[in-house]
């Protein structure tokens, strides 16, 4: 793997050498997106096309119902140059366009900080600000104004060179899964505060939940190996008892600037508890060295009662732990409060990627009225796609009625959202989990193919913990340096990360005393910390000065 | 008679012997350059590239417009707080990779060559190689569920004999052995066969010799079969030093942890975190061009002991 990226890295130094020559005739040349006499505008693209995005007929990604629509009633036509299977391998084709020279497709989105910056400083990709304020749709602006945070990856000087794809927002945000029938044998109630979690996990180590005779059972399903906060088997809401840090992110201050989050003194409480819980049997054994796909083992094979994970889990691993454990049981709950009442969990990120522009990108207009016809669709606002997005792949009408059931679609259900140039039906933070609350609260019939794909279809269970999720959302703590690597990060990132999981993973195996945790602050700060804080407020303060 | 016409005949009659031969055999050496233009192109032009060490290098400006650093990127590796550690742990585990890796197969091999049942010898063979065609990825996964401390295989096995359950993958103590432990096992089988192959050219009328004057299986063993396989035994001795400094990337990224990065860490480890997770890519190559040049240094070293102590050429 080394080796193959050290050759990557050679044969993009080459590809610059011998394309050096020619790079300045070949911008010279560059005409820009076309429009032709009909008045069709043709604006390219590339895109990572995972191997799960399915097509019907022969069609691809030049050619299917979202293309046709795009091209009929906007009159643009896409076309998508080339793709790549995963990210990795995108960006990494980008790079070597950027660095043989080569001309850049029209729109392309990328989701490396890095390589945002290194585009923009190229002066390869424009400035936006005019564009939005000239052809966004009001619907856009209204998006955009309420999360100006989002264009932070791509501002540059207090210019901004990017729009966002937004995430959901909270979809990845987590919550306590915890075995209802285990709960139910030993009569307890859910827990509301970590004190009650440790009863509970207490019980499910010392009281064989599972019945089988043996102490072989566990309390909380935890990955730690990349990280205690993290996006599956999540310890972020520990640390967000007792304070408003989490490990790895840098989050706001009382004063308003950004500091590192794994140094912060509540963090150390955090630690000191996990410690106490991995003494007392309530963690994994191995849970230094489990990652999240190897951490759910323990949850899937019956042996763990808790694992903090986002609503989808309902799906994958809960729906594995529940084949393997005939009588299980797994409730969605609230994440519980410390000591001080404090709840806080690891918020995931506003964006995904940010979507960049040639320079010689003509037709931001359409752009822009491309976009806003994609939201549309899920503000229910959308006159082109009343029920879904084409009839035959989400949906089909039946007897005069709609009906989006896998099964009666011929060929079963696709989704053309896949062939936005988003990558999925674009989303707009917090909206999905805002629209599950409503639906689950209201019980409501799902409205298009949209409603029934992404929520109805998921089931009762991924409803209600998305609605528990929703209701917490004033606990997230989001990491908001979202800005290139700074040049300290480049030199000494490595080191002091390093330095901080093991620091973290022997005072969790008590190998180190609960002080190493101060030595390790010190020595962070010593070691570069303190100049990267510099930076990142450096960087803060470039990015929110104005807009 | 004078010499002068005799050398100069000579000479001649060696020119024509060379352009027979030439002519004679022009068609092999035609074959050859296909591969030669192949490894020039994407072995030797890439080195090109590896100009990036000494500058600091910036995607869009290319290496032919990043600035100038100098040995900076040198500097700051032997700066950084943990690289005699880095370093250390990467002889250590491919020292003990190369010694047993040799050891092992050879034993194995000789082993294996005293059983006269064909078929068993073929299959034991055969099973013995094919952990060489896994990789790490799926080993990996295996490996944390065998050694787990909680009911996996072996720690079941310990605790038949009464001990207590090890937790091989998060401690300090036992974390090389498992890694060279796995890696012998997984690649033992390759030089196995490259030593049987050695073996079966051994001239049988040596081993009838020692027979007559009275050596037993053992003394035959110690004086026919052991000199007779040092050569073999020096050309993959030799070849395997030049991987010194690669103690096995994938294995170890696969493996390792935060519990074990005191003596789990290796330079390929720190140089793909540095590099890849952070895009520091200058400072990647000049880590691994330093790594490159150490192995580079002891292959020749490695040849010219075996020259001067076994009197054997490699090349």
């Amino acid at each position: 793997m080394l080796k193959k990226f050290l050759a990557t890295l050679a044969a993009t130094a080459l590809a610059v050498g011998m394309l050096a020559g020619c790079t300045d005739n070949e911008s010279a040349s560059s005409g820009g997106s076309s429009e032709s006499k009909d008045g069709k505008v043709t604006i390219t693209t590339v895109r990572t096309l995972k191997d799960d995005t399915k097509f019907r007929n022969g069609e691809d990604l030049n050619n299917n119902p979202i293309t046709r629509w795009s091209e009929k009633e906007l009159g643009i036509k896409w076309k998508t140059l080339w793709t790549a299977p995963n990210d990795e391998q995108y960006h990494n084709k980008i790079r070597l366009a950027l660095s043989s020279g080569q001309k850049l497709p029209d729109v392309f989105k990328v989701s490396d900080g890095q390589l945002i910056n290194d585009l923009i400083r190229s002066g390869k990709v424009m400035p936006i600000d005019e564009a939005i304020e000239k052809y966004a749709s009001p619907r856009l602006k209204e998006i955009f104004n309420q999360f100006p945070e989002a264009f932070y990856p791509a501002t540059v000087d207090g210019k901004r060179y990017g729009i966002p794809r937004f995430s959901g927002g909270n979809g990845s945000d987590s919550l306590l899964w915890i075995r209802k029938d285990w709960l139910d044998k030993l009569e307890l109630q859910p827990p509301k505060t970590i004190e009650d979690l440790e009863k509970i996990m207490d019980a499910f180590v010392n009281k064989d939940p599972d019945g089988n005779g043996k102490k072989d059972t566990i309390g909380l399903t935890l990955a730690s190996k990349n990280g205690l906060a993290t996006w599956l088997a999540d310890g972020s809401f520990i640390f967000g008892a007792y304070g408003n840090y989490e490990p790895g992110s840098w989050s706001k201050d009382e004063d308003g600037s950004l500091v590192y989050g794994s140094v912060q003194p509540s963090i150390k409480k955090g630690l000191e508890k996990l410690h106490e819980w991995y003494e007392k049997g309530y963690l994994d054994q191995e849970v230094g060295i489990l990652d999240e796909q190897t951490a759910i083992k323990s949850f899937v094979a019956g042996k763990s009662g808790i694992i903090s994970a986002p609503p989808w889990a309902s799906g994958w691993p809960i729906t594995d732990a529940l084949k393997n454990n005939p009588g299980a049981v797994v409730e969605p709950y609230p994440l519980p409060s410390g000591p001080d009442g404090k709840i806080g969990r690891r918020g995931e990120g506003l964006v995904t990627g940010m979507f960049l522009f040639s320079k010689d990108f003509k037709h931001m207009d359409k752009f822009f009225e491309y976009l806003d016809e994609a939201f549309a669709y899920v503000y229910n606002d959308s006159k082109y796609f009343k029920y879904g997005l084409a009839e035959g792949y989400d949906y089909v009408m039946k007897d005069g009625k709609t009906v989006y059931d896998d099964k009666e679609i011929p060929g079963g259900r696709l989704d053309p959202g896949t062939y936005f140039i988003t990558e999925a039906i674009p989303t707009v933070p917090y909206m999905l989990y805002d629209l599950v609350e409503e639906m689950y609260t209201t019980k409501r019939q799902p409205k298009n193919a949209y409603e029934y794909t992404r929520i109805v279809s998921l089931g009762d269970s991924f409803m209600k913990a998305a609605t528990i999720v929703n209701e917490q959302n004033q606990y997230r703590i989001e990491n908001e340096f979202t800005g290139p690597p700074t040049k300290t990060m480049q030199k000494r990132s490595e080191f002091l990360t390093k330095m901080e999981r093991e620091t973290f993973a022997n005072i969790i195996y008590g190998r180190a005393p609960l002080s190493a945790f101060d030595e390790f602050v010190k020595k962070w700060e010593e070691s570069g910390g303190k100049e990267m804080t510099k930076e990142v407020n450096e960087w803060y303060q470039s990015v929110k000065g104005e807009k | 008679m004078q010499p002068a016409v005799d050398l100069k005949g000579q000479t001649a009659a060696v020119e024509v012997r060379k352009q027979r031969k030439w002519r004679g055999t022009w068609q092999l050496h035609a074959m050859l350059l296909p591969a030669i233009v192949i490894v020039f192109i994407f072995q030797y032009i890439p080195m090109v590239g590896l100009v990036m060490a000494f500058q600091d290098y910036e995607p869009w400006l290319g290496f032919l417009h990043s600035p100038w650093v100098g040995l900076e990127h040198f500097k700051t590796m032997f700066e950084y707080e943990d690289a005699r550690q880095v370093i250390w742990n990467t002889f250590v585990i491919s020292t003990l990779k190369i010694i047993f890796n040799l050891g092992v197969p050879l034993a194995f091999a000789l082993l294996l060559n005293e059983i006269y049942v064909v078929k068993f010898k073929r299959t034991v063979q055969t099973i013995v190689y094919l952990p060489h065609f896994l990789s790490w990825v799926i080993l990996g996964g295996i490996l944390i569920d065998m050694l787990s401390p909680e009911g996996g295989m072996v720690n079941r096995m310990l605790s038949l004999f009464g001990m207590d359950s090890i937790f091989f993958l998060g401690d300090n103590d036992w974390f090389r052995t498992v890694v060279v432990v796995t890696d012998v096992w997984k690649e033992c089988g390759f030089n196995t066969i490259v030593f049987l192959a050695a073996l079966t050219s051994i001239n049988p009328s040596l081993y009838e010799a020692a027979i007559v004057d009275g050596a037993n299986r053992w003394q035959q063993t110690i004086y026919i079969t052991l000199p007779s396989m040092l050569p073999i035994i020096i050309v993959v001795g030799t070849l395997s030093l030049g991987n010194i400094l690669n103690a096995g990337f994938d294995q170890i990224l696969n493996l390792y942890n935060p519990l074990v990065y005191k003596t789990g860490d290796i330079i390929d480890t720190y140089v793909y975190r540095v590099g890849l997770l952070n895009g520091d890519f200058s400072y990647a190559t000049a880590v691994g061009l330093f790594k490159s040049i150490i192995s580079f240094m002891l292959v020749v070293t490695g040849y010219r002991l075996a020259y001067k102590y076994a009197n054997y050429k490699i090349f």
